[in-house]
């Protein structure tokens, strides 16, 4: 599938308001200008320029994407907004606050890449450690381990020790650990990676859960499908430069191109509606009977088995 | 496709080491033991040739798994581990810690098992430079004994070598017997019940140490013990001797003479002594060290005790020598004894001692030249001389036989020399002749009437008192007269004085019979009892005798400078003219007896019986003795050093 | 024994808070010029002088806002690390192993068994709680970052501080437990180890022969000595017991396996305890055909007796110290330091014996007040360890014969008691009784007119009240026999006032490992915020190290003890030449000394940073059965504390400003 380059002059939906960098204002959740950051070795000489100059802005209340290939900086940037890292120029702001500032951490959640848990505890523990550091009090750390591991599905492996866990129910443990402050804004590092289709599902149905609670969503993928259906705005990066920022919907859209899909057709009305567009001088591209994604396909049947369990009879076409 | 070739290297190399294993495993084979111990299989080349050499390490010391691991532990640091052991036993010791001092040298041994210097060394720096430290006698006698115990480990770790049972007799001998508080020792140890069951368990046998009289064992006979196990194995070759044999043959039998000694030092000399020196003579002439072949530095095997046999061959040699050239030998003889001027004659008879100037001295060495001059040299030469200018004539058969002679001759002598030096350096002459000395009936007599004379003394019984008390018969019963009541006798208990003079007339038998004596080790005895015989006549206001039998002793000592406060015969001269005028009057009252007077030679005074001698002028002794020693208590202190010397070079 | 513990913490605290301040300002300045230059590097200098600001800024908000939640948190995840990693199973079954081994190298046959255990026992639990603390300490961040399970932590309100607090609690915690399980195993090992007793019921008593000699042991007695027997056999050794004319057994001291003695315990129906004991005034013992039969004088009723347990060891002695040891030479001027007789340790120096000698060891002790003594009318007076030496051999039977005067200067008299004469017993703890009245004690008048006598009176005065009324006293030792000496340290004459518990005073010694342990394990945590496991595990090696030999460092710089540092030693080893033959003049020696200078004084600073170990370690007094009292406690709780303050706040820095995630 080749790769159709647009254009880079897709304007940007919501109304540019000219704002100083840093004034306080409630819904810019994070903030950056001219970001970069440059490994150097012990000895100071330069390595590798991970970050250059970047500039975004992400509204409150939106799912906003990193995606880039690997080595593309999303991850520096990650964890520059973290505090992981420091800046080698730029700053970056969280919640108003430096990105260093350990205050911010108190309204932010991470789900990090592989979910670095502590292999020897079991999942109400970690849960349980996260939550004192908040300083919860104890009854709400309580209720609300409770309640997240029941949201992640994990009730039947609360009492296992974390290293017997599936890749999938590390997952799961870890956005849980993201959640257990209810954060305001949550950053999900890879967060469908190396997860089973059904896991991606959950996954998804989970951000798009959050974000109908309002909350500000970051991630960072190279995924794309799973982005796609999710996010409301991405950036793309390639080698430390912000290449595209914008809606997915209106980066989407292939400007002059229309799509219909319908059902009952017969083959004379087909052969109609191709004269039709001809008639308007446009160029039919493409049309033929569209095919599920096999992911749709995968899902129905497992949703399908979970319903009638037992043999079923393939279709044999 | 070189993944295949590798691969096919591979198994190539695997094959050829699996080949090599079979060879290997049974040169290495090692020996099987049967569980009684016996050999059930003697193993591969290896472990056989192990066995022959005895290298391994089972043969030489007993396997101790503290000191492998140790070992092992050190991570071939050892010797960094050793040096750094050896500064904390000297800092310990600086910083008197003892409990680390004692840990350091244990820890030592594990990791130098088998190095005897260490054994050697730890155990002498435990035994006296850690005991001194001690201000009390029972500790230094306990370290003493952790020096002794220290060595007897070392036992089980050097089966091959006797030099651990050497120390031990050593120690036991001369550290317990020898040291300032041997007194103290000897009779901690003649008590120390568990020591002697340690001993036991090192092959020590109880009953043997045990010397009844003294109440328990002693360590002379413990120290004569350890000598011989280490000569036992020695002999039965079990051990290789490291040391030269002379040296190692003398240790044991010299331990029985010291317990002679030391017994009559601490307990009345009586029949036990005696058989104590008898045995110590028969060890030391016996087959144990006089009679055994020793072989010299030229390796040359010579026995001390046969030096009368072999002069008696060389004599008889010389004889069949002469046979060659009848006359030449005495013609020699004359020849050179004739520029022997009468003076000379008379110079070369006077006991060396006596002769005081130097130019006397001249003349008597001259003498003692032309009249000991090597007879067999002037003969050889006499006899070459004339081969060579033909005045004397020798058959071809004859030459050979007189050359076959001379070479036997030489080796006699060469022999003879050498057994003369070794038994000078043991002191082999001495130690019999004093042995034989001590183990007569006429020496104990005369130390008994010395022990009786102190004892009295102690009791203050200076003179003889005239006494009456019931008569005894010869088995101490009292004797009844025919009513039933005892009979009385009037006795003449003797003092202290006249023990001492009973003592001294015996030692003069004994000077009388044994030459030798005389001028040696127990004349510093024989002094200080005489220094207490002469206070204690001062004290019963009695003159020093004039016919005091052992004069000629002290007159020695007083030409050779000893002040020691005895009166010699100058500084009794006028007393004596006084004596001799006395007589001289006595002889002419009684004219006509010619009184028969056995005339020794000058020097001896005539014989005056002290009790009644009541010489008419009162002279001053010349030299008031310098220090008159107080009548001690006990016995006269140990050995002096000289014979310390002399006994045990 | 040479554990100095008379400075009071106050006097300490003057004089080494100052050279530690100026120790925490140059490590602070030293601190942020190379963080700086580190972020120079980095950052480029402005954005770096920024960035250090800002750290500088941050530090008084994070440790106001640190949350003890967190530090708890924290704290319980490292102890559940520990716990699920096993690490404190593996550390005590190797203690387990080293107490069992020890067995076999522990020859019990010592003149002080109870101090080769508690010696062995002690330093085990010392190396091992160190390699403890090290062993968990170090690994845990290190691999927390590497796994990158810390990123979960730091993304969360959690501040740098909190962080190494946390760890160093939590570890501190587990280090806790096992210290405790340790103190009770190795309390239980040198108690059992030590504890037996001896059957006297059918020991065969026998009558002394020549009084003063046993004829049992060849040894000594005392010489009211009428009967000795040979006790039963316990633990390889048996004791002389000697029955004196008054009817009181005494247990005798083996020189074999020493260090100890018993009472002999009777109870009858008045009295039970110790049959010497002041208190028993009937029950008292004789011999009749070789058996011992103990029984109430006054009322003939007899008594039971056994063998009660080892005394002498395992003790805690409360004591009035001297505070000051001064001597008078031969001819009775004062001095500082009495004859050497050649010993190479000059930590005693010896006075001469002898009537015509003025030579004295004068003691001045203060706090001699009767409250402290349990029983003060019969005051008890130590001489530990005070070592003897003979010029002649004297009389071998009986030790050298010393006596001691009590001195007490009040505002109008001078109180000198009637000497006290003893037998001097080398190696060993002389105990003299000294009664509270002392007869025929001399009295003179100080306050005199000139000119006239000051008048002298000799009569029984009250020990506290009159002599020691201003509560300073002076002992004044002196040796009788002339020829020998006395050789004495200011540790070796007290007042033992009380018995402590030694199971308390063992407890105080193994606090003293703790504080060790405690900071032992800060400085691995601080170490291992930004180096690897192993790295960090040699660096605190080596600060324990430095820790341990400060004193060796300070002593090798001062020129106390003679060899130069590395250079001029390998110079020496590699010409071959021994410590004694000085350097050849020339450029050679001084540039080696220089260098060699520059270098200990480098590592003379650095002591600085490192608490001197030897303050915290309790084992010398312990082990030679003094209480260890409250100054030095002291004194080493607030080294440790501010040492693992000191470590936490670098540990703090480091952590904030380093990476995360580099």
């Amino acid at each position: 599938m080749s790769e159709e380059k647009s254009s880079t002059t897709g304007a940007d939906k919501m109304p540019q308001k000219t704002r100083r960098f840093g004034e306080d204002d409630a819904n810019i959740v994070i903030e950056t200008k001219n970001l970069s950051k440059v490994y150097r070795d012990f000895w100071g000489r330069q390595k590798v320029r991970a970050l250059k100059a970047l500039d975004l802005e992400v509204q409150k209340g939106e799912i906003f994407g990193l995606l880039g290939p690997n080595g593309s900086g999303k991850s520096t940037t990650m964890k520059l907004l973290l505090g992981l890292l420091f800046p080698s120029g730029g700053q970056a702001l969280v919640l108003g606050k430096e990105a260093s500032n350990v205050e911010k951490n108190e309204r932010i959640g991470y789900l990090p890449e592989e979910s670095y848990l502590y292999k020897f505890l079991n999942a109400e523990e970690t849960l349980d450690f996260y939550g004192r550091l908040f300083d919860m009090p104890a009854k709400v750390r309580r209720d609300r381990v409770k309640e997240l591991i029941e949201k992640v599905g994990l009730t039947w492996a609360r009492r296992r020790q974390l290293k017997e866990y599936s890749k999938g129910m590390t997952r799961r443990i870890g956005l849980a650990q993201a959640l257990i402050n209810d954060p305001d804004l949550i950053l999900l590092d890879e967060p469908t990676s190396g997860l089973d289709p059904i896991g991606v599902d959950e996954m998804k149905s989970m951000i798009m859960e959050l974000k109908e609670q309002g909350k500000t969503v970051v991630m960072c993928s190279h995924l794309l499908t799973d982005v796609q259906n999710v996010c409301d705005r991405i950036a793309i990066l390639h080698q430390g430069e912000l290449k595209e920022l914008g809606r997915v919907d209106s980066l989407l859209e292939v400007s002059d191109e229309i799509q219909f899909r319908a059902s009952g057709l017969s083959a004379d009305a087909e052969k109609e509606i191709q004269e039709v567009i001809e008639r308007h001088n446009g160029k039919l591209l493409e049309s033929g009977k569209p095919s599920t994604t096999l992911q749709d396909l995968f899902l129905e049947i497992v949703s399908e088995s979970e319903a009638r369990p037992g043999r079923r009879v393939t279709r044999k076409d | 496709m070189t993944r295949n070739e590798s691969f096919r290297r591979k198994i190539i190399y695997i094959a050829a080491i699996a080949l090599l294993l079979i060879p290997l495993s049974f040169i290495s084979q090692p020996a099987t033991i049967k569980k009684d111990g016996g050999e059930s299989t003697v193993g591969g080349m290896l472990s056989q040739l192990r066995k022959q050499h005895g290298l391994s390490q089972a043969e030489i010391s007993e396997i101790n798994p503290a000191s492998e691991s140790m070992k092992l532990a050190t991570l071939g640091l050892r010797p960094v581990a050793v040096t750094l052991l050896w500064g904390r036993v000297q800092d310990a010791r600086k910083k008197e810690q003892w409990d680390r001092l004692r840990t350091s040298t244990q820890t030592l041994i594990a990791l130098q098992p088998n190095f005897i210097k260490v054994w050697e060394f730890q155990a002498h720096n435990l035994s006296y430079n850690i005991s001194r430290e001690f201000d009390d006698y029972q500790y230094r006698y306990h370290w003493v004994k952790e020096g002794l115990s220290y060595l007897m480990q070392g036992i089980a770790y050097n089966r091959k070598d006797h030099r651990i049972f050497d120390q031990l007799g050593f120690f036991f001998g001369l550290k317990l017997g020898r040291a300032d508080e041997k007194e103290q020792f000897r009779r901690l140890f003649r008590r120390d019940a568990d020591y002697h069951n340690k001993l036991a368990e090192y092959g020590i046998d109880k009953k043997e140490i045990r010397s009844p009289d003294l109440g328990g064992p002693d360590n002379w006979l413990t120290s004569y013990q350890w000598y011989d196990i280490s000569r036992r194995n020695v002999d039965e070759g079990i051990m290789a001797l490291r040391t030269s044999e002379i040296m190692f043959f003398k240790n044991a039998p010299s331990q029985l003479r010291n317990f002679a000694i030391d017994y009559e030092i601490e307990k009345r000399p009586d029949d036990a002594a005696q058989v104590a020196w008898q045995k110590a003579l028969d060890e030391w002439t016996g087959s144990a060290f006089g009679l055994r072949t020793i072989r010299t530095s030229a390796n040359l095997p010579i026995q001390l005790e046969r030096l009368v046999e072999e002069k008696r061959k060389l004599e008889d040699k010389r004889v069949e020598l002469d046979k060659f050239f009848p006359g030449l030998r005495k013609k020699l003889d004359e020849e050179r004894l004739s520029n022997m001027t009468d003076q000379m004659w008379e110079v070369y008879n006077t006991p060396t001692d006596e002769i005081v100037d130097p130019e006397l001295y001249k003349v008597w060495n001259l003498a003692r030249e032309i009249v000991e001059a090597d007879r067999d040299t002037l003969f050889k030469a006499a006899v070459d001389a004339g081969l060579a200018d033909g005045s004397l004539m020798l058959t071809e058969q004859q030459k050979l036989g007189y050359e076959r002679l001379e070479m036997q001759m030489n080796g006699i002598r060469r022999e003879l020399d050498f057994t003369s030096r070794y038994r000078g350096t043991v002191n082999y002459e001495y130690w019999s002749e004093r042995a034989t000395a001590e183990s007569q009936d006429v020496t104990i007599d005369a130390r008994k009437a010395l022990y009786d004379a102190r004892a009295l003394v102690r009791q203050a019984k200076i003179d003889q008192q005239t006494v009456t008390k019931p008569k005894k018969d010869a088995d101490d019963q009292f004797v009844l007269d025919q009513n039933g009541n005892q009979v009385m006798e009037t006795v003449v208990d003797p003092g202290a004085v006249q023990k001492y003079e009973e003592s001294f007339n015996l030692w003069k038998k004994v000077f009388v019979d044994f030459k030798g004596l005389e001028d040696d080790v127990m004349e510093d005895d024989l002094v200080a009892a005489m220094q207490e015989y002469y206070s204690n006549l001062k004290k019963i206001q009695v003159e020093w005798p004039l016919d005091f039998p052992l004069q000629r002793l002290v007159d020695r000592r007083h030409r050779m400078r000893m002040e020691d406060g005895l009166p010699s015969t100058e500084s009794l001269a006028d007393r004596i003219e006084a004596q001799k005028e006395l007589e001289a009057v006595q002889k002419e009252l009684q004219q006509g007896s010619d009184q028969e007077n056995s005339d020794k030679p000058g020097v001896d005074p005539a014989k005056a019986d002290p009790a009644k001698a009541e010489p008419a002028k009162a002279e001053p002794a010349k030299a008031e003795p310098a220090k008159a020693e107080p009548a001690k208590a006990e016995p006269a202190k140990a050995e002096p050093a000289k014979a310390e010397s002399k006994n045990e070079n | 024994m040479v554990f100095d513990d008379s400075i009071s913490l106050v006097e300490w605290l003057s004089s080494s808070s100052l050279k530690f301040i100026i120790g925490a300002f140059i490590v602070a300045v030293v601190g942020v010029v190379f963080s700086y230059l580190t972020a120079t590097l980095q950052y480029g200098p402005s954005e770096a002088f920024y960035f250090v600001s800002r750290v500088i800024f941050q530090i008084i908000p994070d440790f106001v806002r640190t949350s003890f939640g967190r530090i708890f948190a924290l704290a319980k995840l490292a102890v559940q690390e520990t716990l699920r990693k096993k690490i404190i199973f593996v550390a005590f079954a190797i203690f387990a192993a080293m107490l069992l081994g020890g067995g076999w190298f522990l020859n019990a046959n010592s003149e002080h068994p109870d101090q080769v255990y508690i010696g062995f026992v002690f330093f085990g639990t010392q190396l091992l709680m160190g390699l403890f603390g090290l062993l968990i300490a170090t690994f845990s961040l290190p691999t927390d970052i590497k796994t990158r399970t810390i990123y979960t932590v730091v993304t969360k309100p959690v501040r740098s501080s909190e962080i190494v607090l946390g760890r160093v609690a939590g570890f501190g915690f587990v280090g806790t437990i096992m210290l405790f399980l340790i103190w009770f195993a190795s309390y239980l090992f040198v108690e059992r180890g030590l504890n037996h007793t001896h059957n006297i019921k059918d020991v065969t008593f026998t009558r002394i022969e020549t009084k003063g000699e046993s004829s049992v042991s060849g040894g000594r007695v005392s010489l009211t000595t009428e009967y000795e027997g040979k006790s039963g056999l316990a633990s390889s050794h048996w004791h002389l017991i000697e029955v004196s004319n008054e009817g009181l057994i005494t247990v005798q001291v083996p020189p074999e396996y020493g260090g100890h003695s018993h009472d002999v315990m009777v109870r009858s129906s008045k009295y039970e305890g110790p049959i010497n004991d002041r208190g028993n005034t009937s029950i008292r013992a004789s011999v009749e055909d070789g058996k011992l039969i103990v029984k109430d004088v006054e009322t003939d009723e007899p008594a039971e007796f056994w063998i009660g347990p080892p005394t002498g060891i395992l003790m805690a002695r409360e004591r009035i110290r001297a505070s000051e040891l001064t001597f008078l030479d031969r001819r009775g001027n004062e001095k500082e330091r009495g004859v050497n007789v050649g010993n190479e340790w000059e930590h005693r120096s010896y006075i001469a014996g002898g009537s015509s000698s003025l030579a004295r060891a004068v003691f001045t002790l203060d706090g001699f007040v009767a409250s402290k003594f349990a029983d003060p009318n019969f005051v008890q007076l130590d001489l530990n360890n005070m070592s003897v030496v003979r010029t002649h051999k004297g009389d071998i039977e009986r030790g050298v014969s010393g006596s001691l005067v009590i001195r007490g200067v009040t505002d109008n008299y001078e109180y000198r008691t009637e000497p006290i004469v003893f037998e001097a017993d080398e190696f060993a703890i002389k105990t003299i009784f000294i009664p509270r009245i002392q007869e025929n004690c001399s009295r003179t008048d100080l306050n005199v007119a000139e000119g006239e006598f000051a008048e002298e009176v000799v009569g029984s005065y009250d020990l506290f009240d009159e002599i020691g009324e201003t509560g300073d006293i002076q002992v004044i030792v002196r040796c009788n026999e002339s020829g020998q000496f006395f050789g004495v340290a200011m540790n070796d004459l007290y007042f033992l006032t009380s018995e402590g518990s030694f199971a308390w005073n063992f407890a105080k010694a193994y606090f003293g490992i703790w504080l060790q342990m405690m900071f032992i394990v800060a400085v691995s945590v601080m170490f291992s915020t930004f180096l690897s496991g192993v790295v960090s595990m040699v660096a605190v090696l080596a600060t324990i190290i430095l820790g341990c030999f400060s004193e060796l460092v300070v002593d090798l710089r001062k020129g106390v003890m003679e060899g130069g540092g590395p250079i001029e030693s390998f110079y020496r080893i590699y010409t071959q030449m021994n410590q004694m033959t000085p350097l050849d003049e020339g450029v050679t020696k001084t540039v080696i000394k220089s260098t060699d200078g520059a270098f200990l004084d480098a590592v003379q600073y650095l002591t600085f940073l490192v608490p001197d170990f030897t303050k915290l370690d309790f084992s010398e007094p312990l082990v030679a059965g003094f209480n260890i009292s409250m100054a030095p406690f002291l004194i080493a709780t607030t080294i440790a504390a501010v040492f693992i303050f000191m470590t936490v706040v670098i540990g703090y820095f480091i952590l904030k400003t380093r990476e995360i995630a580099k």
